[in-house]
């Protein structure tokens, strides 16, 4: 068994997982993989189970937040030393894993979160979505008084301590700006580094459509609830 | 309130009482939420049967009309069961989440027993071979 396991939460991404799951074998061949199929319907799991990599099943769609509960579940069972975790759409580029990695040993960072925007990378941002990841940010810093610039990024490394936090505790639905203020705030520590984001190879974002609209009162009110329940428990968890 | 319009009320609650406890007998109904509708009835029984109780309290809230009391007290019943039941819901939704995420880990677990019990069985095979 690695130390390391790379846990990718997936939703009808048959057409996208298999070129993921194949650059990860190439790039990162020391790290275990798990997908997690959220109760996808166009064959994701077919895909992955052909390609023999370990694939955990939802009967149905629990959500971002959910599936990766379950990965972290599985992760904490097992007892890795990190979990790394991938979106299933390839935007992530596999061959950065090893450097999230490393930095998460070097710093002993509970969370590494993989950053568009540490340094110019070039990733397209729409304005509308800019603005809400200024917002988020910007809440991130009042509340947990971390200036993090890419709090929605979902490529992320955590620590083995934070996965058993959060295996229990790991937000639902939109858990960007919620888990690092969770996490700032019961006393793990947060760093970010650089990453590389490509657009996704085809299929369309959990952010598209009507819940572009929901999510940012959705991700608010998780926030102002995190603040809510970390200040009636300010015992620190770490 | 005139005195039929007072007892086809209070029938009406009694008939709603009996309603629940055969939804109760029949194991349609939890007892948990089949008691809030008998202490709705029981309560309707109450205010409407009592009717010197209506009027004191209509006299003590201010109102005017006694219709206007029991409208404040269903609507009061109203928000508090469909605040009860939005709870009741969230929590039931925590525990099947919880539980299809241990059902998913388990499944995959058999299955990984699964296959290395085949793996065992084929090297048995070969090495009998």
């Amino acid at each position: 068994m690695a130390d390391v396991l790379i846990v990718i939460p997936a939703h009808n991404e048959a057409r996208n997982i298999g070129a993921v799951l194949e650059e990860v074998r190439r790039l990162a061949p020391a790290c275990d993989v798990v997908v997690i199929d959220d109760g996808s319907r166009d064959g994701s799991r077919e895909v992955v189970r052909r390609l023999g990599v370990p694939c955990i099943h939802h009967p149905y769609n629990l959500g971002y937040g959910g599936a990766v509960q379950t990965g972290l579940r599985y992760a904490r069972a097992r007892g890795y030393e990190t979990v790394v975790l991938m979106d299933g759409d390839g935007q992530h580029d596999a061959g950065q894993v090893p450097a999230l990695v490393e930095t998460r040993r070097r710093t002993d960072a509970d969370l590494v979160i993989g950053s568009r925007f540490v340094e110019q990378t070039g990733y397209p941002v729409p304005p509308l979505r800019r603005a809400g990841m200024a917002f988020f940010a910007w809440l991130t810093w009042a509340f947990a008084g971390l200036r993090v610039r890419d709090v929605t990024s979902g490529f992320q490394a955590i620590s083995r301590r934070a996965v058993a936090f959060l295996a229990e505790e790991y937000p639902l639905d939109y858990p960007d700006a919620e888990t690092v203020i969770l996490l700032v705030r019961s006393g793990f520590r947060v760093v970010e580094q650089r990453a590389d984001v490509r657009p996704r190879l085809s299929g369309s974002s959990m952010h598209s459509g009507l819940r572009v609209l929901y999510y940012p009162f959705r991700a608010l009110m998780g926030v102002i609830i995190v603040m809510l329940r970390t200040l009636t428990r300010p015992g620190r968890v770490a | 309130m005139s005195g039929y319009n007072q007892a086809l009320i209070c029938a009406i609650a009694v008939l709603f009482g009996i309603f629940t406890l055969d939804l109760l007998r029949r194991r349609r109904l939890n007892v948990e939420y089949g008691l809030l509708w008998l202490l709705l009835a029981a309560g309707v029984l109450i205010v409407v049967g009592w009717k010197g109780l209506l009027f004191r309290v209509t006299f003590w809230m201010g109102a005017r009309q006694p219709a206007s009391i029991l409208t404040l007290l269903s609507l009061a019943f109203i928000f508090f069961f469909l605040a009860f039941l939005t709870v009741q819901l969230s929590t039931m939704s925590s525990r099947i989440r919880r539980l299809t995420q241990v059902v998913a880990l388990l499944e995959h677990e058999v299955r990984e027993m699964k296959e290395k019990q085949g793996e065992t069985a084929d090297d048995a095979k070969e090495s009998e071979m």
